[in-house]
């Protein structure tokens, strides 16, 4: 219908109100208690304007639109209330912007510095209220509460939670509040929609909680971006939630081809993320997506990208998980790709590095199956082409045969500290020691005493392999404090439970020989701690007397590890054995990409899928195509924003897995952990905040954006 | 005085306040409580209601309106759960202008300020209690501004009955004249000496009240519209 505002002609939807077809049309009229996703209330007064031929102004968010109406924002009577209101607002409101959170994208400092009014002539004093910080996530600041109400319509009506409401403060006034003592009390889901809603800053992110360099939406999803994938974590845990165990499949699929590898073995930066670090404890992200793996369907199959063939051609060296991925990602966009691999069998450090009873073999092989089954779809040849026990020491070579090449060899040299001892028999080292147990002729530790130098994974790795093989004793010695080591508190706990001594915080010393040129003792030091100076170089504080003589028998380096083959490729290296590549993967050599720990040093599974990714997209786009190598697996369904009052089971604890017992998972290579069962997977995925939801709430815009 | 009752719109004022057993006598004006929620001055008193009512509160010649607007506007304001700004802030604003008026803190511009937000109460208010406040701030000051501004221009409150306006006073009959108020009084406002009765000097009494409250024959009294006859100087206490 049409009607004029300040004489202007607008069209508007039957049943809108005057402000909405006012905004709508680019018509600025102030408003603070209105939301454009809460239903108006009429609350702030900022709204008034004149309708022709009626008395008196009205609120525009409460008035219905009728045909040929005429109104007036201009209007002096109108005018006068709105100003009117705004002095009575900011009269109870601190002066003092400069000290707020909000300073800068306050609505209320907005809409007044636009109306240009003053409370002066009004009794101005602030309402005191003590800043609450005492909740997780969200700090109140409810002196600068202005009463109008968004945060208590959306805490109810959009998400059916009503942990906050109107209550009379002391002075007679009324005011927010939670309605308990605290927001746990008061079954609050922390989803956000309050702080979302909250026009000045009552209602705020605790401080800290979001950083500055981060997106908005990075800020409010955390594990999302936190995820080297963007795996759209928040959704497939809903799908979870519902038991829809093929559709969260899908969505992790939509980002990467190792679901249930990477269920088992991720380093799970998400879960770092997660807000309910604040909240009693992450969720167990990784977990759930092997809970969804293992029960997938692969229904998702059928909508994988199938391009026609391109009559190009990549190779790829090196099958692990970022090779592999790149793999999927050209052969669905219709190039072929062969892939050259050292080993017997592809996996990378999948199958070599990370021992059996975390990722058995079946699982990689399974996983790998499936990139070259939806890749050839209905095609009558494969897309992919893997040749195992083919080192490819002459990657320019390549470029005669193929269109384009990826390395993607990763980092197979374990580091040898050059220390006392280092090269005694009996010293073995991290990717061998592995690989050798992987491949079933492990490296002889039995009935020996082992000492694992390295406080990272792969030393643990190496430890609770040596237990495996039957080793006495193992004892892993590492240069960092517990707290700034780098394997995972889980990791080492069940090492622990498998018998595994930690002695932390100790440079090392000297291997000793036992007198026949074999591994006798090791000697170690307590240090205060250690520090790089200027020249990088590291420097170890040693506590006084704080020498430790451990008997050996043997020793396993777990300190790191590099590329291998790299100084023949003829490509530009940095930091020794490390392929240069820039933003778009590309190396020194046009036509050659790299990609994975060979680029980035050894990182992880999840990190090298992405950089797979990106690399596909990369020489898709170098091979003549869009690089759009997104998918949509499953339909995007629209989330049911409301979450309810939580109950206590929302604040419990994060659910544990059934697991072997540590004195039996230690004498074989079994996988130990058990997915979660549906039940255990329902429950743990409920415990997620949905911090997702918070980002479907619209933002209003400021009158500086119309 | 305030009476709750259960008034029908067909009922006049004077019915209202049989009802409630008020004494109709000598009375200046009754509020009407919600829903009616207006002033009915004594010429008036014969007409019916109109609306509703849920109270009456009465202003006899010893009731200060503006303090009596104060109560009426409380005790809308402690009922009413709203926050609509012109309801809820008006509101808050009236009760601190009229609590400064009632205790000799207000202002020169005070009563614009009330004519300012009052009618906007009335027709913008989102609640019934924001209407009725404003209603009340308009009666009272369509027919007692005059009261209501002596409280500010000549610091008085002529009905008597606002504490802050009181003065102290000491009577010759029962005062013996032991100099326990001249010790008390921080504003040195007392004259006399032992055996004297003593005499405040109403220039510098502040009314902080303790001359009162420690007078042990209770010779010291606060008086509103009507002052006790005393002495300009202390005079010696008649011996009984």
């Amino acid at each position: 219908m049409l009607l004029t505002i300040d004489g202007r002609e607008v069209e508007a939807e039957a049943g809108s109100s005057i402000l909405d077809a006012a905004l709508a049309a680019g018509i600025f009229i102030p408003h603070l208690c209105t939301h454009p996703d809460l239903e108006p209330i009429g609350g702030c007064g900022l709204c008034m304007v004149k309708v022709e031929g009626t008395d008196e102004p009205v609120r525009a968010c409460m008035t219905e639109v009728q045909e040929g109406m005429a109104i007036s924002t201009t209007d002096t009577e109108a005018d006068r209330l709105r100003r009117l209101a705004m002095e009575l607002i900011l009269a109870t409101h601190p002066a003092d912007c400069t000290g707020c959170p909000k300073y800068g994208v306050c609505e209320l400092q907005s809409m007044y510095q636009y109306m240009g009014v003053s409370p002066q002539r009004w009794r101005c004093k602030g309402r005191t209220v003590p800043t609450d910080d005492s909740n997780p996530l969200i700090t109140h600041m409810f002196t600068r509460c202005i009463r109008c109400g968004r945060c208590v319509r959306a805490c109810e009506s959009l998400r059916g939670v009503g942990a906050i409401g109107f209550v009379r403060a002391d002075d007679g006034s009324m005011r927010v509040a939670i309605k308990g003592k605290t927001l746990q009390e008061a079954g609050c889901r922390f989803c956000g929609a309050c702080a979302e809603v909250c026009p000045t800053g009552s209602i705020v992110d605790t401080l800290g909680l979001f950083q500055d360099d981060r997106s908005r939406e990075d800020n409010i999803v955390p594990c999302r971006s936190g995820c080297p994938a963007h795996i759209d974590i928040p959704r497939y845990l809903r799908y979870i939630k519902e038991g829809e165990y093929e559709k969260a499949t899908a969505v992790v699929r939509e980002k990467v081809p190792f679901p249930e590898s990477l269920g088992n073995i991720c380093t799970h930066n998400c879960q770092g993320e997660c807000k309910r670090n604040h909240l009693q404890e992450p969720l167990s992200i990784c977990r759930l997506k092997r809970a969804a793996a293992v029960r997938d369907t692969g229904e998702w199959k059928g909508r994988v990208r199938h391009e026609p063939l391109t009559g190009k051609s990549v190779a790829i060296v090196g099958a692990g998980p970022a090779g592999l991925t790149a793999a999927l990602y050209l052969a669905e966009k219709g190039h072929k790709v062969h892939v050259f691999e050292a080993d017997e069998k592809v996996g990378g450090q999948m199958r070599y590095g990370i021992p059996a009873y975390r990722l058995p073999d079946e699982i990689v092989d399974g996983e790998v199956a499936t990139i070259l089954e939806v890749t050839q779809k209905d095609d009558a040849e494969p897309r992919i082409e893997i040749s195992c026990g083919e080192r490819v020491m002459d990657v320019k070579a390549l470029k005669n045969d193929y269109d384009a090449v990826l390395i993607t060899s990763g980092t197979f040299r374990g580091n040898v500290l050059p220390m006392k001892g280092h090269d005694l028999e009996n010293v073995y080292v991290n990717t061998e020691f592995l690989k050798a147990a992987r491949k079933g002729c492990p490296q002889t530790v039995e009935g020996g005493k082992v000492v694992v130098f390295g406080g990272g994974n792969v030393a643990y790795d190496c430890a609770r392999t040596a237990v495996r093989l039957g080793a006495a004793s193992v004892d892993v010695c590492c240069l960092e404090a517990e707290s700034a080591m780098t394997s995972t508190p889980e990791e080492r706990e069940e090492a622990a439970e498998e018998g595994i001594v930690l002695h932390d915080a100790y440079s090392f010393t000297s291997i000793n020989d036992n007198g026949e040129g074999k591994v006798g003792s090791v000697t170690i030091h307590k240090i205060e701690r250690f520090y790089f100076d200027e020249n990088h170089r590291a420097v170890t504080e040693l506590v006084e007397g704080g020498e430790l003589t451990l008997d050996a028998d043997y020793v396993i380096f777990g300190v790191g590890q590099k590329p291998e083959d790299t100084e023949g490729y003829g490509l530009e290296l940095t930091h020794g054995p490390y392929i240069v590549a820039d933003a778009n993967h590309a190396t020194s050599e046009d036509g050659i990409f790299s990609a994975g720990d060979v680029v980035t040093g050894t990182k992880s599974v999840i990190a090298a899928i992405q950089g797979g990714r990106e690399a596909a997209s990369a020489i898709d786009r170098f091979l003549g195509g869009d690089g759009d190598i997104s998918e949509v697996l499953v339909d995007v369904e629209p989330k049911n924003p409301e979450l309810g009052k939580a109950d206590a089971d929302f604040y419990t604890a994060a659910v544990q897995p059934e697991m072997a017992p540590g004195e039996v998972r230690a004498h074989n290579f079994d996988h130990y952990e058990c997915p979660f069962t549906e039940d255990e997977a329902k429950r743990e995925a409920s415990r997620c905040l949905q911090c997702d939801l918070r980002l479907m709430i619209s933002r209003p815009r400021l009158w500086n954006e119309y | 005085m305030e009476y709750t009752i259960e008034g029908k719109a067909s009922q006049t004022t004077s019915e209202l306040l049989a009802a409630a057993g008020a004494e109709a006598a000598g009375l200046r004006a009754v509020w009407l409580g919600l829903p009616a929620a207006r002033l009915v001055l004594s010429d008036d008193f014969d007409k019916a209601a109109g609306a509703d009512v849920s109270s009456i509160r009465t202003f006899g010649a010893t009731d200060c309106m503006a303090d009596g607007l104060l109560k009426i506007v409380d005790e809308l304001r402690l009922a009413n759960e709203c926050t609509c700004t012109f309801g809820h802030e008006g509101a808050y604003q009236i009760h601190v202008i009229l609590s400064d008026i009632c205790s000799k803190k207000g202002k020169p511009g005070d009563l614009a300020l009330l004519r300012d937000i009052a009618p906007v109460m009335v027709k913008q208010s989102n609640c019934s209690e924001g209407r009725a406040i404003g209603q009340a701030v308009i009666d009272v000051l369509d027919h007692f501004s005059d009261e209501v501004e002596a409280h500010i221009t000549k610091k008085t409150c002529t009905a008597g009955s606002c504490v802050a306006y009181m003065t102290y006073h000491v009577l010759v009959s029962k005062c013996t004249g032991c100099t326990k108020c001249l010790k008390a009084c921080d504003d040195k406002a007392i004259m006399g000496k032992a055996k004297f009765v003593h005499v405040i000097d109403q220039r510098k009494c502040s009314g902080c009240d303790r001359c009162r409250s420690i007078c042990p024959t209770h010779a010291i009294v606060r008086a509103g519209a009507k002052k006790p006859k005393c002495p300009p100087r202390p005079i010696p206490v008649k011996r009984k």
